[in-house]
């Protein structure tokens, strides 16, 4: 605290022409740096727009899986930026547990899943950008194209089925996509992922 | 580098001077919003993204990530907190939340890029070269302003980092503790410092060039 406190003022034998430590001098000089910089801070008006519309992807009908381990950063820097591990993504919610691996292979990128527990589901992968009709790619392997029931500028890309022991494959679109995987169980019951870049 | 900064390098002419700054908003006011938003009331979404967009977007910008970047970090930290719009425990530090999701989700870019940055903070904060003058910038007729501008553009980059932020939101500045993990009790005396070296540098440089430069 001590160390705080001296730390306000500056050290008078740094610079004896700066003269005591003034606050009310800061204010006036924050002030004046603040009319000239706040415009130049203003996000871009698209950001804006995104953020706002992003409420359009509120899922009310399914149970959110938020997103508790992202090996990226709970692996520790080392483990993150070594490109021979793979990134493995979990979400839970309740009961239920979603790990995910991204597989990067040279004929595209896959989301390998795993539900716990076990069950045969129908599983979805929802991509796009908040905002925007664009997609990834829609090409989806043994997959096939989703509804059209989501948010704006959200669109299903791919849809799979788990097997018996809760294993799933779903293509990735190219580039960097936001994704979310949405699960639908026997009893017509849905969760769904939070959404990550992967 | 491959960064570039996302500080608006040419005021916009339309720029608002009514905005509700983050931190300005009444805190009940806050937790009331969050509520109203988590019940479906998309004027209140709209709310919040007004009150908090710039310091979720100067967060983004000042790890050194371009404007693409940025984008996609602002657009991830929404979507993240609609995510927990109705699990937030305390919606009245709902600055402090967006701020560390931010910074968090910066950190996941950076990484899901490949170029994360391991040195110290002072690094991690580049803002990269583009505070370079545009021909614009050079019609800037009030000299005191330009030369304000020049040189907070040569300041180490997390005084360049801290100053924005602190000129984006109010004090007690958690939102700038949470997005510069650092400890709220070193903001001022850090934010005295940078302040410092401004007039510092303005006194010696700044004006003098510009002055000179005419």
């Amino acid at each position: 605290m001590d160390e705080e406190l001296n730390g306000a003022a500056p050290d008078p034998g740094e610079d004896a022409d700066d003269g005591p430590y003034d606050e009310a001098v800061d204010h006036e000089l924050l002030a004046e740096l603040a009319a000239v910089m706040r415009p130049r801070l203003e996000p871009p008006p698209q950001v804006l727009d995104a953020a706002r519309q992003s409420f359009t992807w509120r899922t009310v009908d399914a149970e959110l899986a938020t997103l508790t381990h992202d090996s990226l950063i709970d692996a520790g820097p080392v483990l993150a930026r070594s490109s021979g591990s793979p990134r493995i993504l979990t979400f839970e919610v309740a009961a239920v547990q979603i790990e995910m691996e991204v597989e990067a292979a040279t004929s595209g990128h896959r989301l390998l899943g795993q539900i716990t527990p076990p069950a045969e589901v129908d599983v979805a992968l929802r991509s796009g950008e908040v905002g925007s009709g664009e997609v990834g790619s829609g090409e989806v392997g043994s997959g096939e194209v989703g509804s059209g029931e989501a948010g704006d500028g959200e669109v299903g890309s791919a849809a799979a089925r788990s097997d018996p022991l809760g294993r799933f494959v779903l293509p990735l679109p190219d580039g960097r996509p936001l994704v979310s995987v949405r699960c639908t169980f026997a009893d017509g019951s849905a969760v769904e992922t939070a959404r990550v870049r992967v | 580098m491959i960064a570039h900064s996302c500080v608006t390098v040419v005021a916009p002419r339309h720029a608002r001077s009514d905005r509700r700054w983050a931190g300005r908003v009444d805190q009940s006011e806050v937790a009331d919003t969050v509520r109203r938003a988590a019940a479906g009331d998309r004027g209140a979404w709209d709310a919040i993204v007004e009150g908090f967009g710039a310091m979720v977007w100067a967060v983004a910008c000042g790890y050194r990530l371009g404007p693409v970047d940025a984008a996609e970090v602002s657009q991830t930290t929404w979507l993240r907190l609609l995510e927990h719009l109705d699990r937030i425990r305390e919606p009245e530090r709902l600055g402090g939340w967006l701020a560390t999701t931010a910074r968090h989700e910066s950190l996941r870019l950076l990484r899901l890029r490949g170029r994360e940055i391991v040195t110290d903070d002072e690094t991690r904060f580049d803002h990269g070269p583009s505070y370079e003058p545009t021909p614009e910038d050079l019609l800037v007729d009030r000299d005191r302003d330009r030369a304000l501008w020049e040189v907070f553009a040569r300041l180490p980059p997390r005084c360049r980092t801290l100053l924005e932020l602190v000129i984006i939101v109010a004090p007690p500045y958690a939102e700038i503790a949470a997005a510069l993990d650092m400890p709220i009790g070193s903001i001022g005396p850090t934010r005295a410092r940078c302040l410092k070296l401004l007039r510092r540098m303005l006194a010696t440089g700044g004006v003098t060039d510009v002055a000179e430069g005419r």
